[in-house]
């Protein structure tokens, strides 16, 4: 029997840059789950339809829309708080597709390139929370 | 031998050939595969500007397949899910959608992109260089060539893809070329060359390796050829007093015949001319990878140079005529190069450095000395300097230099493909000759760049006079009382129409639309027309 066998396992925590992305996602989710809400709840008033151009149905349906969005986001901070392996590899997909098309946007578009540059920084510091960061891969791996 | 190369024996006989080589080896896959790059070269070569969206759009729908695979890579094996691996998959998927749908966008973006990461280099090159304290020729010049290429890339990206397109059309070329006519043909040592060279599945840059080592060594005497092309040696003197007093003769009877508007005088300079044999000894040099004799090379050519261009200031200030620089046509023909001037220099030098490497032709030189005339632009150079004609002055500056750039590159290449300059010598004093190499690469490249810069501009400008000419034929055989008296470009680069007719010209809103449309946006047209009166004597 070897010491480490007897040795309680010591579980890798989370590092703070994934903490950082958990709490960004939770943000995320809390605020797109209120838009949605409220755009339900004031769908009928007159003066929020003629803002958002929109009927009490098409805005219900948006509404809606949003708040799934809100709540996909909310199980996505939970699912990489539990180390889910899906979920890492659903957000690191969706910021790969987010930086292809900020590539293609710097390239092709002259008149989009300042605003690309956000995005694709962002979706490269993602992918680097998700999958460079040595804390994550520890954290992941257990 | 496969089935079907035994089949094609069979029907070829073996007597037949083309251009010495057996008509059978055409039909290998070698020979094919270089048939295929050849023609791939010509029609990059024949329109370089169209093939670019072309093979933008070849370029993308690879990085598309490329960026497939990576995908399904990063799917089905978990441990390649990297953080560069995701980084890649975005860039290439991102690089390759926007070539398919916007292929001349896309590449002139990446060449802005791979100017920026150049200069990011030269950059960081420099801050090596003073953490370190220590700076070494070839640090200097990699930093100094990175630099360039980068700020070049950034400013000309368009340019330099057509330019940089057509250099890759060369060298396919030259790979196709030698793929087909020199099909597994053993060495004259009987040998295969190496018994490691693949020569079936060799790439075009190993093969064209392969051949330039293979080549005979047809330089009969390099003693012979070094005491030619440098000054050393006890008679060193007294051939630097020749090289200085011939350079000042020819250097006048340019100069004077360029005055005079004289071509066969002009010739007559090309021909006493000295220029040539420091040039090719500094080509010569940077092949070898001697420094010093390089410097010694540059330095007298750069004497002579500057002795031409002083000789030809004295020569325009104390002569009786004046020489006007707009109208005199041995000015006008050395003022505004093009990249076809640069294609007659690179042929001419490497004739010459041919022609210095063989005794049985050195008969020729002089022609070289005719093709890749030196010293009259230099003379135009200075009787444009003397009357503070900068703009032309720099033009034939520019001209020489295409010259001079052309003489030490095709020179070079020509010294190691005729054996003059061997490629083991070149390959043990790799660092000393990659610093001449990417300074001289470094200079030929803006030189290259102007002079497609120029060569674009003439060219818009005569397609759009060919424009304005056919919107006038239009006009003038649909309005057949009027004819256009004069139609003449100005030196400031507008267009001046003179239309004859009984009065003022009809739809004229219409023909002013159409020369607009015509013409370069910056470009002024000045349409006058003057009215003719007529008048008929007698008849019956």
């Amino acid at each position: 029997m070897t010491d480490s066998a007897v040795q309680p396992q010591t579980r890798a925590r989370r590092g703070l840059w994934l903490n950082l992305l958990i709490l960004f996602e939770i943000a995320q989710g809390l605020l797109l789950g209120a838009t949605g809400a409220l755009v339900v709840a004031l769908r009928n008033e007159p003066e929020v339809r003629v803002d958002l151009e929109g009927s009490a149905i098409g805005l219900g349906a948006a509404g809606l829309f949003i708040a799934v969005l809100g709540v996909l986001h909310l199980v996505f901070a939970v699912g990489l708080a539990r180390r889910s392996e899906m979920v890492r590899s659903f957000l690191a997909a969706v910021a790969t597709v987010q930086a292809a098309v900020a590539v293609f946007a710097l390239i092709s578009r002259q008149d989009a390139r300042l605003p690309s540059v956000f995005p694709f920084l962002a979706s490269a510091v993602i992918l680097w929370v998700l999958y460079g960061s040595d804390r994550t891969r520890e954290f992941f791996e257990q | 031998m496969t089935a079907t190369d035994r089949s094609l024996d069979e029907d070829l006989a073996a007597d037949d050939s083309l251009l010495g080589v057996p008509m059978r080896e055409f039909f290998r896959v070698r020979s094919l595969r270089g048939l295929g790059l050849l023609l791939i070269a010509v029609v990059i070569l024949l329109w370089p500007d169209r093939t670019d969206r072309a093979l933008g759009v070849l370029l993308g729908i690879a990085a598309v397949v490329y960026a497939g695979t990576l995908t399904v890579d990063l799917v089905s094996d978990r441990s390649r899910r990297q953080f560069w691996s995701f980084m890649t998959v975005a860039v290439v998927s991102g690089f390759a959608v926007a070539l398919v749908f916007h292929p001349r966008e896309a590449l002139r973006s990446s060449a802005q992109v791979s100017g920026a990461a150049l200069v990011a280099m030269a950059v960081y090159e420099i801050a090596q260089m003073i953490r370190t304290r220590r700076m070494s020729a070839w640090a200097s010049t990699k930093v100094v060539g990175l630099g360039l290429a980068g700020g070049l890339l950034l400013t000309f990206p368009t340019k330099l893809i057509t330019a940089s397109t057509s250099i890759m059309a060369g060298v396919l070329a030259a790979a196709g070329l030698i793929a087909v006519f020199t099909p597994g043909t053993p060495d004259p040592d009987g040998n295969d060359g190496g018994s490691d060279f693949d020569a079936s599945s060799a790439n075009p840059a190993t093969l064209l390796l392969d051949w330039v080592r293979r080549r005979p060594n047809v330089a009969e005497d390099r003693d012979m050829l070094q005491e030619k092309l440098f000054f050393e040696g006890p008679t060193s003197p007294v051939r630097y007093a020749r090289f200085a007093a011939l350079m000042a003769f020819a250097s006048i009877i340019a100069s004077v015949g360029v005055v005079v508007e004289s071509t066969a005088v002009v010739i007559g300079a090309m021909l006493i001319a000295p220029l040539m044999v420091p040039l090719m000894g500094t080509a010569y040099a940077t092949t070898m990878g001697w420094p010093r004799r390089m410097g010694r090379g540059a330095g007298i050519a750069l004497s002579g140079m500057v002795l031409a261009i002083v000789t030809g200031a004295l020569v325009g200030a104390i002569a009786p005529r004046t020489v006007d620089v707009t109208a005199n046509a041995e000015v006008l023909a050395r003022i505004s190069p093009t990249s076809v001037d640069l294609a007659i220099a690179v042929a001419a030098g490497a004739a010459g450095a041919y022609a210095l490497a063989r005794r049985d032709v050195s008969d020729s030189l002089p022609g070289v000395a005719v093709a890749i005339a030196l010293v009259p632009p230099l003379a135009v150079v200075g009787l444009c300097w003397e009357q503070l004609a900068w703009s032309e002055g720099n033009g034939a500056l520019l001209l020489f230099l295409t010259n001079a750039v052309a003489i030490l590159v095709a020179g070079g290449a020509t010294f190691l493909l005729v054996g003059a300059a061997p490629l083991d010598r070149v390959s043990e004093s790799q660092e000393r000759v990659s610093t001449g190499i990417v300074g001289l690469l470094t200079f030929g490249t803006i030189i290259v760049l102007l002079l497609l810069l120029n060569g674009s501009n003439l060219a818009q400008s005569e397609l759009a006079r060919a424009d304005v000419d056919e919107v006038l034929s239009e006009w003038t055989s649909e309005h057949e009382d009027y004819r256009v008296a004069d139609r003449r470009g100005m030196s400031d680069g507008s267009l001046v129409i003179e239309l004859v007719g009984p009065g003022e010209p009809p739809e004229l809103e219409t023909l002013i639309a159409d020369l607009d449309g015509a013409i370069d946006g910056d470009q002024e047209i000045r349409l006058t027309w003057t009215q003719q009166e007529q008048v008929i004597v007698g008849g019956n």
